[in-house]
């Protein structure tokens, strides 16, 4: 089981700290602010008033055998430097940093993060795809060339079988799964689930309201974002 | 309720798990126009548009069904799940 140490515990560190904890993992969250580390001190295994650019006092809370760190610092982008710097002398091996923009996290690169998060750069695009193809319900990007994207099936494609729409011979993506609703009565009354197809076969049927769950170079998915 | 409203709703109900939605949806309007008060009649139509993926359509008849019956926890639920947050 890894040990994680959160540092900085903003709206992002915060959350990343708590859904830890919700997955059962060891979380020392460490924020200056003592107020926020109280929030969270029910949800984690240890939380700890401490300024994270202090060697001595992040030495002296028993990091070092953490299995990766979070640097969340906000702003605060000489905070972010240092504390950075500190954890990779420390030796953690796995540190996650978010980086406020391009020049930072060159900065951080150089500093020996072994990862650079931009979370409110990434879900504006995702976000935006989102609002300008009604269509799409996420986009992921997997390389500058290549994405995954959850599309609903255009009704061109209802009701014919994954083989004659051609995904792969005639849009070149790759179908890796089908989300399809389903409609089910119980108990506590009438209500729609999701069933999700992993792999499906060629032979399977798109139905009306299935999303598509394909991986594909940008300029073949947008493509298939066109038909209709 | 007369018998008619059942008739339709319970076409509707049974659209809906054929996952014939657009049948679905026009029998249920059919009933929410004879028999606007029931809650769980726009809670189906919102499910119909759900499965279809059309979020707004789906919204805006949770939200009525909640507007009738602001209790009614499925309905809620939905919304929430929709929403976000």
């Amino acid at each position: 089981m890894k040990d994680f140490v959160v540092i900085g515990l903003g709206n992002f560190g915060s959350s990343v700290a708590r859904e830890l904890a919700e997955r059962k993992y060891t979380v020392l969250a460490i924020d200056k602010k003592e107020e926020r580390v109280n929030e969270i001190a029910e949800f984690v295994t240890h939380a700890v008033v401490l300024d994270a650019t202090d060697e001595k006092a992040l030495r002296d809370v028993g990091i070092e055998g953490s299995d990766a760190a979070i640097i969340s610092l906000g702003d605060d982008v000489a905070a972010s430097i240092m504390a950075t710097l500190i954890i990779k002398e420390i030796g953690i091996p796995e540190i996650v940093v978010k980086a406020v923009n391009q020049l930072h996290a060159k900065v951080l690169r150089k500093l020996g993060a072994t990862r650079i998060v931009f979370p409110e750069r990434d879900m504006a695009i995702r976000l935006v795809e989102t609002l300008t193809h009604p269509s799409i319900f996420e986009h992921l990007s997997l390389s500058s060339s290549h994405s995954l994207i959850e599309i609903v099936a255009p009704p061109s494609f209802h009701d014919k079988s994954i083989r004659e729409i051609g995904l792969r011979t005639r849009y070149g993506v790759n179908l890796i799964a089908i989300k399809r609703p389903k409609v089910s009565v119980s108990q506590k009354g009438t209500t729609v689930q999701e069933e999700v197809i992993v792999s499906p076969s060629p032979d399977e049927i798109i139905s009306k309201g299935d999303i598509l769950v394909v991986i594909g170079k940008t300029e073949d998915l947008e493509r298939l974002k066109k038909v209709e | 309720m007369s018998e008619k409203d059942l008739t339709h709703k319970e076409s509707g109900r049974f659209y809906l798990l054929a996952q014939r939605y657009d049948e679905a949806v026009r029998e249920l309007l059919k009933a929410a126009e004879e028999n606007p008060q029931d809650a769980e009649t726009f809670y189906l139509i919102g499910l119909a548009y759900e499965a279809m993926r059309k979020r707004e359509e789906a919204r805006k008849y949770y939200e009525k069904a909640v507007e009738i019956d602001p209790e009614y926890e499925l309905a809620q639920e939905r919304l929430k799940e929709l929403i976000g947050g």
